[in-house]
């Protein structure tokens, strides 16, 4: 029993080692994607917080106008760039599935892939490794390049805690990604629902402010948004703010909560739509 | 002592609902019945063909079988395994079903291949080997180590075989196997599929709209055509139930009054334009009439004159061989490649 266990285990975590390899192998292969992936969050960082400079006059002043005006007692620089750099691995967690199933429909591989009899979950394993190996690579070297650029100590904050955080909060990020994953295998429209939902989640996130200045009913999605913990908490994390809840074991209940939730329920929602699909077209078809 | 059924079908339907748009705003629904109460088995060590024109419901026949979708109605066993028990027929078959996809291009051939393997559970030592033995099997030599973007259609279409053949599976499905390949190597992939079949006792569905590679690897041949099977049997057997009658072949200039006028002739079966493919995977095609008649020695003159006499200018006659496309023929009035070539004049 131990033997079929133990041979169990190593089919599966056999799966998601090759999948992970492979994705790193392809990533490989695109250098260019991966350096962008760095320097984006920055670039797209640089706009409000140049904006502020030009309001304010200075960026000392912007910061200044944005304590006053928002509580928070950070620089808002810095809080930018966390926030651009922890949107950049949320949406690549977030698409990581849903893009993944879209473009293995188009290069014909899904099908290769669903004919094996490789579990689902070990090869999502495999997908998911690989997001968080990537975020947590992309999120050191995007915030030290935001940092450099923008002459900030990157050592002020608890860097290894805002990277435990970024670990289990991209957790619950990839349950909704089996959500969007459904939605893209029945729509077949990835492009047209990544452009229109980024908006969204950047501000439910609150990247570029707080979202204590938003529309009450906005705000309420913002609260149900894992996004919204994951971001605000590694802000905390290097800026010395207060935790979202008041203390760092209330919020991470909260993102334990949903890490459990979202995986589970956004698991049940594309097995359904899976067997709905095989019912009418047929997996691969696009 | 009864052989072992491999594959047994039983009464398969398949209808796809979709949308017919008849406007802006307006649609209704399209049923289109791809399977009719499909059944037939295949025994193990078999090679069984699926033979039929583009449409006629071979690739759905095949996703039913692979489990990538579900039939309407009827059961379908896989080495003993029920269409619900999708991990036993995964590990039980190797399938080709989309061409040269299915590959990822950015990777080579080896790293395909190694992920695939992953896939099917193959321990890493018995892969290593395994892999080697596709390489030298299909002669991929020193293309296992370049991208497979850098491949011609042909040579991803072999590294595709070489994908379902990773696990060494008992089964294999094969979906138009030869269509990208040149004739040297479609040649060489039927040898290997024979080879499959003689000495590892492989069993296989190979589905083709090519007469000759049915007629030439099939054990037996289930022609299917409008989602039904309308003839299942081995491929001489199908031939020699149209012995009785003489196949002649026109070429020329036929226009198709010349054709309509013979066809009406009393001592005619039946008068089809057709299309022959100069050899097997081959590109190249060339019409001609295909004239079905009890006695061509008899028929001859009357056949000449009514297509003079109807503005047919003859190049060529020639007696031939009975072939599958014949039994096609005689049994749905229609050739295997009516749906595409219908109205085309031949020169």
């Amino acid at each position: 029993m131990t033997f079929v266990l133990k041979d169990y285990s190593l089919k599966h975590l056999g799966v998601l080692w090759g999948t992970f390899v492979v994705r790193v192998k392809i990533l490989s292969r695109y250098k260019g994607s991966l350096i962008l992936d760095i320097i984006i969050p920055t670039l797209f960082a640089s706009i409000p917080i140049l904006l502020g400079q030009a309001f304010a006059g200075s960026i000392a002043a912007a910061s200044t106008n944005f304590q006053e005006n928002t509580g928070l007692r950070a620089n808002y620089v810095v809080w930018i760039i966390i926030g651009a750099n922890v949107f950049g691995t949320v949406m690549e967690s977030l698409w990581m599935f849903g893009l993944f199933v879209r473009r293995e429909q188009m290069l014909g591989t899904l099908e290769a892939i669903v004919q094996t009899p490789a579990h689902k979950l070990s090869i999502l394993g495999g997908l998911a490794l690989y997001v968080e190996v990537k975020s947590v690579f992309t999120f050191i070297l995007g915030y030290l390049l935001g940092c450099i650029l923008f002459n900030i100590d990157p050592l002020q904050g608890n860097i290894l805690l805002a990277l435990i955080l970024l670990l289990i909060g991209l957790v619950p990020i990839f349950g909704l990604s089996f959500l969007l994953g459904a939605l893209i295998m029945k729509v077949k429209q990835a492009n047209s629902l990544v452009n229109t939902l980024q908006w969204l989640v950047g501000i439910l996130m609150g990247v570029f402010f707080p979202i204590t200045v938003l529309p009450v009913f906005l705000q309420v999605f913002a609260l149900i948004f894992p996004g919204f913990y994951l971001n605000y908490d590694i802000q905390a994390a290097l800026t010395g703010l207060n935790w979202f809840l008041g203390n760092l074991y209330l919020d991470l209940s909260v993102i334990f909560l949903f890490a459990l939730m979202c995986p589970f329920i956004g698991y049940q929602i594309f097995t359904k739509t899976e067997y709905r699909i095989k019912k009418a077209e047929g997996i691969g078809q696009f | 002592m009864s052989r072992q059924r491999m594959i047994e079908v039983s009464g398969l339907t398949k209808t796809f609902r979709s949308k017919k748009r008849i406007g802006i705003f307006k649609s209704q629904m399209n049923e289109v019945k791809a399977l009719k109460g499909v059944s037939f088995h295949v025994d193990r060590g078999e090679i069984f063909g699926l033979l039929g024109p583009n449409g006629a419901g071979k690739t759905t026949l095949i996703k039913i079988l692979t489990t990538l979708l579900l039939p309407t109605s009827g059961t379908a066993k896989v080495n003993g395994y029920g269409l619900d028990q999708d991990k036993n027929i995964k590990a039980s078959i190797g399938a080709m079903l989309m061409g040269e996809r299915g590959l990822y291009w950015k990777l080579t051939g080896r790293e395909n291949l190694e992920y695939f393997g992953a896939l099917y559970h193959v321990p890493k030592k018995l892969l290593e080997d395994r892999i080697a033995e596709l390489s030298d099997l299909l002669e991929l030599g020193d293309f296992m180590d370049r991208n497979v973007e850098s491949y011609s259609s042909g040579m991803k279409m072999k590294m595709v075989f070489a994908r379902a053949l990773i696990n060494d599976a008992p089964i294999l499905m094969l979906d138009e196997p030869t269509n990208t390949l040149d004739v040297k190597e479609a040649r060489r992939l039927r040898k290997i599929v024979k080879e499959c079949n003689e000495n590892e006792n492989k069993t296989i569905i190979y589905c083709t709209h090519v007469m000759q590679e049915a007629d030439e690897l099939c054990h037996r041949v289930g022609i299917i055509d409008h989602g039904q099977i309308i003839a299942i049997d081995d491929p001489q057997e199908l031939k020699d139930d149209l012995q009785d009658t003489d196949i002649l072949s026109v070429e020329g200039t036929i226009p198709d009054k010349a054709r309509l006028a013979v066809e009406s002739l009393s001592e005619i079966i039946s008068a089809k334009i057709l299309v022959k493919q100069k050899n097997n995977g081959s590109k190249e095609e060339k019409f001609y009439l295909n004239i079905v008649c009890k006695d061509s020695h008899q028929s001859l003159p009357i056949i000449i004159s009514t297509l003079s006499e109807n503005g047919a200018v003859i190049r060529n006659i020639d007696k031939r061989e009975t072939t599958l496309e014949d039994v096609f023929v005689n049994i749905t009035g229609r050739s295997l490649m009516d749906d595409t070539r219908q109205g085309v004049s031949i020169n």
